[in-house]
């Protein structure tokens, strides 16, 4: 039975953090220190070296995962065990800090952590919730059909609008060529479609979803007398019609690859940072003693 | 220019289709994007390659930004074009045709021998963020090498040249160390500025005790270390107490383990057996109080005091002062007789705060009692008052006042005939050396008349213990025994009184029915405990060690820099000075 990194092997890593939180705080309240608390005191010191640590093994994550085995444990379980440890550092940082917050190093350090915690945390909702709607949306198809499908139809357009005239079979395959998919970061996550197409004496026209073609092809039906035409029209507008659909299909299945992937784009890079500016905190704190 | 654009494709076998466009326009555009006016579907082409415009009669091709053309073979980076002319981009080739009427141009295209995979539809899509020119690695790198360059590489540079340091600090929008500070100054500090170095010394060393004192000068140790050896102490930082950068900024430890961690269990620690008793907590764990009490030693001609150290509540405890004093007569509710009648009096007559409101200022015959208490001997000149703590001047003065009634009458009692009320009107001579010697005599024997009643039973003698002493060379045969009152009972320990101005002072000092001044008013443990609790107290004022006691203690020597826990000299302070000797010096005693 498939079971979820977030419930690997009963939640094991979810209550290892729970414990490392609870017995965190609970220390933190108990312990009477002769100063204000921080990173300075015997509990500072071990909560330092805990996160530290944490934050070392977190990052090594990126590492692990490029191996196909490992003799310490599956991925899941180190998926598992990222999720719920990373989570817990969010306790155990604030507490280390002793709620000390100001313009330096050490509070970089914290926020860039907290960045690549709550980076992470839209993560595993993307990987609760994408999956399913990826294979709702192309129905188990890999978008290598998709494309195969919309090419087979495009090759039965053009055989219809090789019979009406050179403009409209210019239009039309202007309009099949100059068809988008994807595009720059934000093209693909919001599903944008920059498709164009070459209008018979407009020039180049944005085609979003194929909608001004259509139009055209619409447009010609209705004008057209000649009733051969209208048959080859009416297919055209039709295989149009169902080619926008696959299309847009085609887009949010780049749209959802792109939103299950983009949150690694700040979790990976902020991690990178993150623990820079760890080195930068551990030297500091180090260096003028 | 109107251009005819004619792009020719395989349909199955060795058939072609001609799909015809118009142009119409200046500048013909060729590359990948869907903006180009010829869009060609190769994804190794750039989104814009090439541009086509008119130049006088012909059409020319240029290559847009750094990519190359192949005009008819050659490479090149703009060429001008005759009709036959072939120039190729990517796997497309053009062909320049022989413009049809209406037409200034013509062209012709095609694919090459490209793959079908590299045609298909679909391959040239960027469609995922990778090839959407996102890069983990390269931000990661960017974002890492950014953070150790500014926060790290950059205020390094000052590390090992203060110098440099301040250059950067000095230097606006550049990094500085000033960022590697965790947290706010203490207020105390705060002229320091962000010269991190004015403490920070040497790189990967905690802060030296030498650093502290060098401001810090008359900063004074706990313990005598000739007297108590303590490694522990020595080796004890200044910082290991006084926390800097910390929120709230608290530079002063006040915890109980301050002291208790040492004095709860001294004889586990200590070198030697000492006078002082096991302490961690006010409420639950301190000994009674000990007083300094002020013991005189020696004759009434030669006295001095020594201290010693009494438990509060000894039944046999006693101020020697040498002062007759009845508390509970002079604050009668009913009033004592004064010179101008009845005076009720209380505490603060005589008791009145120091300016800074801790301690008492002292008690003085001229400030305090001299206002009843007159100094006057002879009824029948009151206005005549003896100086007061003089005791031969007193029976010098005696003399010469009976001498001077004697000898010019100005006696107010009828008893005492002057020598010149004797003689006969008119007869004012010398007097012979016969009536000079009787007027002296006399004199004497009436001074010493007088002294004996004020030394033994009257004046004096009401406050002051006398003993008669058999000094030849002294004009008094009488010494009143010299005074000392205890002024500062606990030295070892602070107490305000100003912070307690709300009670009563007979809440804690039982005055008013001490008949004697040798008992001792001084509350014991247990009434301070009465509102103060220890360190964990609830229902009681949390009072730690640190409310009382400091742990620089003021008797010991500096702490000295280079050999930390050592002593330098003794320190006087001001205050010291002001207060004389009210602070006494305490001698470690062994303990039996």
């Amino acid at each position: 039975m498939y079971q979820s990194f977030i419930s690997y092997r009963g939640g094991r890593w979810f209550w290892i953090s729970l414990v490392l939180c609870i017995g965190a705080i609970g220390v933190y309240a108990w312990h009477d220190l002769p100063q204000p608390p921080g990173g300075g005191t015997w509990l500072g010191y071990t909560l330092g070296t805990i996160g530290a640590l944490l934050i070392l093994w977190l990052t090594y994550l990126g590492r692990r995962k490029r191996n196909y085995a490992s003799k310490l444990g599956t991925v899941q379980g180190w998926t598992s065990a990222h999720v719920y440890l990373g989570s817990s550092l969010i306790v155990i940082a604030t507490l280390h800090a002793g709620f000390q917050f100001g313009w330096n190093v050490h509070t970089l350090a914290y926020v860039l952590m907290l960045l690549v915690i709550f980076s992470g945390f839209f993560g595993v909702w993307a990987y609760l919730r994408y999956p399913e709607m990826l294979s709702d949306n192309t129905g188990g198809k890999t978008r290598g059909d998709l494309y195969r499908e919309v090419a087979e139809i495009d090759k039965q357009i053009m055989r219809q609008v090789a019979q009406l005239g050179s403009d409209m079979e210019t239009a039309v395959a202007s309009a099949l060529d100059r068809t988008v998919v994807g595009g720059g970061v934000i093209a693909q996550l919001t599903a944008r479609d920059d498709s164009q197409v070459m209008m018979p004496g407009q020039g180049l026209v944005a085609n979003v979803r194929q909608k001004p073609i259509l139009d055209l092809v619409v447009e010609q039906l209705s004008q057209t007398s000649h009733r051969e035409q209208a048959s080859y029209l009416r297919e055209a507008s039709n295989l149009l019609g169902a080619r926008g659909r696959l299309l847009d299909r085609i887009r949010r299945d780049v749209q959802i690859q792109g939103l299950l992937r983009i949150w690694l784009y700040f979790h990976v890079p902020l991690a990178f940072a993150c623990v820079a500016a760890l080195i930068v905190h551990v030297f500091a704190v180090f260096v003028y003693w | 220019m109107r251009i005819l654009i004619r792009e020719v494709r395989p349909v199955a076998g060795d058939t072609y289709e001609h799909i015809d466009s118009d142009f119409e326009g200046d500048v013909l555009t060729i590359g990948r994007a869907t903006d180009q006016s010829i869009q060609l579907q190769d994804r190794q082409l750039a989104l814009s390659h090439s541009e086509m415009s008119k130049t006088g009669k012909h059409l020319s091709v240029r290559a847009v930004g750094r990519e190359q053309l192949f005009v008819n073979g050659k490479r090149t980076r703009a060429s001008q074009l005759q009709p036959g002319d072939e120039f190729e981009i990517g796997a497309y080739r053009f062909t320049i045709r022989q413009a049809p009427p209406g037409y200034d141009f013509a062209i012709t295209f095609e694919a090459g021998e490209l793959s079908a995979q590299e045609v298909a539809f679909g391959s040239s899509f960027r469609q995922s963020l990778e090839e959407a020119a996102l890069s983990k690695r390269k931000l990661s790198w960017t974002f890492a090498s950014l953070i150790l360059i500014l926060f790290l590489a950059i205020p390094s540079i000052g590390l090992f040249d203060h110098e440099r340091a301040a250059q950067l600090r000095a230097t606006p929008f550049v990094p500085d160390d000033s960022l590697w500070s965790s947290g706010p100054m203490h207020n105390a500090h705060r002229f320091i500025g962000d010269n991190c170095n004015a403490c920070h010394v040497v790189p990967f060393v905690m802060v030296r005790d030498q650093e502290c004192i060098a401001c810090h000068t008359s900063t004074t140790h706990h313990v005598d270390p000739d007297v108590h050896h303590m490694a522990f102490l020595e080796e004890t930082r200044c910082a290991s107490c006084h926390k800097e950068h910390k929120e709230p900024g608290v530079l002063v430890r006040r915890d109980q383990g301050l002291c208790g961690d040492c004095h709860g269990d001294l004889m586990a620690t200590a070198t030697s057996p000492l006078e002082l008793y096991d302490a961690s907590d006010f409420e639950h764990h301190h000994p009674e109080f000990r007083l300094s009490m002020l013991v005189p030693r020696g004759t009434a001609l030669d006295m001095e005091w020594e201290v010693e150290r009494r438990r509060v509540d000894e039944p046999d405890l006693v101020e020697q002062s040498n002062l007759k004093f009845p508390h509970d007569v002079h604050l009668d509710p009913g009033g004592i007789d004064g010179p101008q009648g009845v005076v009720r009096m209380v505490c603060g007559d005589c008791h009145r705060a120091e300016a800074g409101g801790a301690y008492m200022q002292p008690v003085t015959m001229e400030s305090h009692c001299a206002d009843c208490h007159l100094l006057t001997f002879d009824p029948g000149a009151p206005e005549r008052v003896l100086p007061h703590g003089q005791p031969d001047t007193v029976v010098r003065l005696l003399e010469e006042f009976y001498s001077r009634e004697l000898l010019w009458g100005e006696a107010a009692a009828p008893t005492a005939r002057s020598i010149r009320e004797a003689r006969r009107p008119g007869q004012m001579q010398e007097l012979t050396a016969a009536e000079r010697a009787q007027a002296v005599d006399g004199a004497r024997q009436r001074a010493l008349e007088v002294a004996e009643t004020i030394f033994e039973r009257t004046t004096c003698a009401i406050c002051h213990e006398v003993e008669r002493v058999d000094d030849p060379a002294r004009d008094s045969p009488w010494q009143v025994l010299p005074v000392r009152l205890q002024n500062v009972w606990m030295p070892k320990s602070w107490f305000d009184h100003a912070s307690h101005r709300t009670m009563a002072c007979t809440d804690c000092h039982e005055a008013e029915t001490s008949s004697s001044a040798q008992d001792v008013l001084m509350p014991d443990i247990a009434s301070c405990r009465d509102c103060h609790g220890g360190g964990q107290a609830r229902n009681k004022l949390i009072s730690e060690c640190v409310d009382c006691h400091v742990f620089h203690l003021r008797d010991t020597g500096l702490m000295r820099p280079d050999e930390p826990g050592a002593m330098l000299r003794p320190v006087i302070s001001d205050l010291d000075e002001i207060r004389g000797d009210r602070v006494y010096k305490m001698t470690p005693v062994k303990r039996p």
